[in-house]
C-alpha cells in the first residue's frame, strides 16, 4: 500500500479559513467536507494532494453557531455546505451560492440530526436490526 | 480527421446481415449459470422454525410464523442477497438459479413447515423437498 | 444585450437516467449560466447506517448505485477493515480487484453507449449495449449477479470463484476485445462523433482541479491523478497508469473512458493468472471503533469512504461522497457558454448518477 498517511488537524472555528488557505497554498484539492453529529458537530474538510491527504476538523459546539464557509477559496464547497445546511442544520455565512434551504428538499428539516430515520415516526422499527 | 470515414458503415453492414444478438425470449431462453442468484428455496423438511432468517433478512421480505409452522417469502421484497442462505443453521435454505416468475398481484410465497417444537432425534434422510408455491425443476443448485 | 430567458432542463429529459434539474440562462441559443436543484431522490442511506448492523449495511452500500454498486460494497467493506485492522486473505484482495475492473468495464461501456444515444447515435448504442453482455455474462457466471454483484463482505468475499472459471474468461475477454475495437474506433475517427464532441464543454486543467472534478472528467483535462495507484485491494502489485487525455472537451473525456475499458483489459490480464488459492474470507469479531476515510477509483471516479464506530454494532457515521457529487461544480463551468443543443451531451459527459450523488 502505497496510500498516504492520513493527518488530522484539528483548529478553532475562527482559525479554519486560516488552515483552508493554507492547504490552498500546498496545491491540494477539496476532497469532500463531512459532518457528524456528535455532542456538537464535527466538520472534516478532506483535503488531497500527491502524496498526501489532509484533513481540517472543526467542532461546533451548536447549530446556533455560524461556519464560516470555505467558498470564497474552494468555489465549489458550496454543494458540501449546502447539503450540510440542509441535512444538519448547520448554516454558513459567507457562501457563494446559497441555496437557503432547498438543495436537498426533505420533509423535515435537518434529518440527519435526531433519531427517527428519514421523517419516519420513531416508535415504528421491526426491532429486529434495531437491537 | 476523417482518416476512415466508412468505418461506421462497415459495422451497420455487419449488423444487418449478422443473426441477431437477442434470443427470442419466451421460446429460447438463455442459459443460466450455476452461480445466478435467482431465487431462494427453503427444504420445509429440515427448517426448525429458528426466526434467524426472518431477523436477519435486510428487507423483511421472509416471515416465519411459529404456531402457525409457516414459512413466507415475499418474491418481491426480496434482494436475492443470499444472506438467509449463509445464516441458516440447517441449511435448510438454498439460491436457485431460475428467476421467480413474473406475477400480476403481490403475494407471499407461503411453505407449511411440518415440524414439533420438542425435537427429537434427527429423522432419517429428510426427503428432499421443493417448495410448495413453485414447482421448480432443479431445487437447491447453488 | 439579447433578452436572458431561464429554461428548465430536468428533471425529466431522455439523456438523463436520474432526476436532476439545470435552470438554464440562456442568452440567445448560448448557455450564460447553469443552477442545479436537487434533492428529488434522497433516500437517506447514511442515516440508515445508524439504525442497522455493520455488517448487514454492506447490502444497502451495495444497492446506494446500480452500475457502481461493486466498488461501493467493495469500499464500504475496505473503510470498516480499515477501522478495525482486518487483513483480508490474498485471494480476497485479488479477486476483488477483479471485480472492480469488470465494474469499470460495464460501466463504461454502457456510458459510451448512451453518449451515442445522446448525440443521436442510435446504432453505436445498441453496438456498446451488445458487447457489453458479453461482459455482463462474465459477471453473472463469477458472483452471480448481472449487475448487483452482491459478493462484497466485511473480511473479504462472500462467494469464491472456482478456478476452472478464472482460466476460462481471458479468452472470453479476448472475445469481447475483438468485438470492441471496430466500434471504439468508430468513436475515434468517425466525423459525426467528432463534429458533435470535438471543442464541446471545455474543461480547462486549471478549472478542472480547482473545482474538484474527479475521474475522467479531471483525466480528461491533463490531471493525472487515479486512485488506483494508492495501491487497495492488489492494485500495488498490478501496473496502472492514470490515463490522460489534454483537451478537456466531451470528446477527450470519452477518449479516457475508452482508453480505461482497454487498461481494464490489460489489468485483468495480469490479474487473473495471479489469483492465489486460499482462503477468501476471515472471521470477523467485534465491532468498528474509529474512524476512517477510504478513497477508491470508481468508474465515475474518486469515491470517499468515511466510516465512524465507537464500538457498537451500528455505525454513528457512514458517508460517501460519489464522484457524481464532487462533478457538479466543474459541469456548471463546461455549461457556461455552450450551445443549448449541447447541454445533453456535457451533461451526459460527467456520467452522471444522481441517486448516488444524494444517496
Amino acid at each position: 500500500m502505497n496510500a498516504p498517511v492520513q493527518r488530522y488537524v484539528e483548529v478553532q472555528p475562527d482559525a479554519l479559513l486560516e488552515a483552508v488557505r493554507a492547504q490552498q497554498l500546498t496545491g491540494s484539492r477539496l476532497v469532500q467536507i463531512c459532518c457528524t453529529k456528535l455532542a456538537g458537530f464535527e466538520l472534516t474538510y478532506s483535503f488531497a494532494r500527491a502524496g498526501a491527504f489532509d484533513h481540517v476538523r472543526v467542532q461546533i459546539p451548536d447549530n446556533t453557531v455560524k461556519v464560516p464557509s470555505i467558498s470564497p477559496i474552494y468555489s465549489c464547497s458550496f454543494a458540501y455546505e449546502n447539503e450540510i445546511h440542509d441535512l444538519f442544520g448547520l448554516s454558513f455565512l459567507g457562501l457563494n451560492i446559497d441555496y437557503k434551504g432547498t438543495f436537498y428538499k426533505t420533509t423535515i428539516p435537518a434529518p440527519m440530526v435526531g433519531t427517527p430515520v428519514c421523517g419516519a415516526p420513531a416508535p415504528k422499527d421491526k426491532g429486529a436490526h434495531g437491537e | 480527421m476523417t482518416k476512415h470515414p466508412l468505418k461506421m458503415t462497415k459495422v451497420a453492414l455487419e449488423n444487418l446481415f449478422q443473426k441477431p444478438a437477442t434470443v427470442p425470449y419466451p421460446a429460447v431462453r438463455k442459459p443460466v449459470y450455476a452461480a445466478t442468484r435467482g431465487r431462494i428455496a427453503i427444504e420445509e423438511a429440515k427448517c426448525i422454525l429458528c426466526l434467524i432468517c426472518d431477523k436477519k433478512c435486510p428487507t423483511g421480505a421472509i416471515k416465519v410464523d411459529r404456531p402457525g409452522k409457516t414459512w413466507a417469502i415475499d418474491r418481491l421484497l426480496c434482494i436475492q442477497c443470499g444472506y438467509c442462505v449463509e445464516v441458516c443453521p440447517k441449511k435448510c435454505l438454498g439460491m436457485e438459479n431460475l428467476y421467480s416468475p413474473p406475477v400480476s398481484a403481490k403475494a407471499m410465497d407461503v411453505v407449511n413447515v411440518p415440524f414439533t417444537p420438542p425435537p427429537p432425534k434427527p429423522k432419517p434422510p429428510p426427503a428432499s423437498a421443493t417448495p410448495a408455491a413453485t414447482p421448480a425443476p432443479e431445487a437447491g443448485k447453488e | 444585450m439579447a433578452n436572458r430567458t431561464v429554461i428548465p432542463f430536468g428533471p425529466q429529459h431522455p439523456v438523463l437516467p436520474e432526476p436532476i434539474h439545470l435552470d438554464l440562462v440562456i442568452e440567445d441559443e448560448h448557455v450564460v449560466e447553469a443552477i442545479p436543484s436537487f434533492g428529488f431522490i434522497h433516500r437517506g442511506l447514511e442515516k440508515l447506517a445508524e439504525k442497522r448492523d455493520f455488517t448487514e449495511f454492506t447490502f444497502v452500500a451495495e444497492r446506494i448505485c446500480g452500475i457502481c454498486s461493486y466498488i461501493h460494497g467493495m469500499g464500504y467493506c475496505q473503510a470498516i477493515e480499515s477501522v478495525m485492522g482486518l487483513e483480508i486473505p490474498e485471494r480476497a484482495k485479488w479477486l476483488r480487484t477483479m471485480w472492480a475492473e469488470l465494474s469499470r468495464m460495464h460501466s463504461h461501456m454502457m456510458w459510451l453507449g448512451l453518449l451515442g444515444d445522446a448525440f443521436g447515435f442510435e446504432n453505436l448504442f445498441m453496438a456498446f449495449w451488445r458487447v457489453r453482455e458479453g461482459l455482463l455474462d462474465i459477471i453473472e457466471e463469477t458472483s452471480g449477479g448481472r449487475v448487483i454483484f452482491g459478493a462484497a463482505k466485511v473480511g473479504g468475499i462472500r462467494r469464491d470463484v472456482p478456478d476452472d472459471l478464472l482460466a476460462r474468461i481471458p479468452a472470453q475477454l479476448a472475445k469481447i476485445e475483438a468485438e470492441m475495437r471496430p466500434i471504439t474506433d468508430v468513436f475515434r475517427d468517425d466525423f459525426s462523433v467528432r463534429q458533435r464532441l470535438c471543442g464541446v464543454g471545455v474543461l480547462s486543467q486549471k478549472d478542472a482541479y480547482d473545482l474538484g472534478a474527479v475521474g475522467p472528467v479531471l483525466r480528461g483535462s491533463g490531471v493525472a491523478v487515479d486512485t488506483r495507484l494508492e495501491g487497495y485491494a492488489a492494485y500495488d502489485r498490478v501496473q496502472v497508469e492514470p490515463i490522460v487525455e489534454s483537451d478537456g472537451d466531451c470528446w477527450a473525456r470519452a477518449m479516457v473512458r475508452i482508453r480505461e475499458v482497454y487498461q481494464s483489459f490489460e489489468i485483468l490480464k495480469q490479474v487473473l493468472p495471479n489469483v492465489p488459492a486460499g482462503p477468501v474470507d476471515m472471521k470477523v469479531t467485534g465491532a468498528p471503533n474509529g474512524e476512517f476515510f477510504a478513497r477508491l477509483e470508481q468508474p465515475r471516479g474518486e469515491v470517499i469512504y468515511y466510516v465512524k464506530g465507537s464500538g457498537k454494532k451500528q455505525l454513528d457515521r457512514f458517508r460517501v461522497r460519489t464522484p457524481t457529487f464532487a462533478n457538479i461544480p466543474p459541469l456548471l463551468k463546461m455549461l457556461q457558454g455552450c450551445q443549448l443543443a449541447d447541454v445533453p451531451v456535457i451533461v451526459l459527459t460527467i456520467d452522471p448518477c444522481i441517486s448516488c450523488a444524494e444517496r
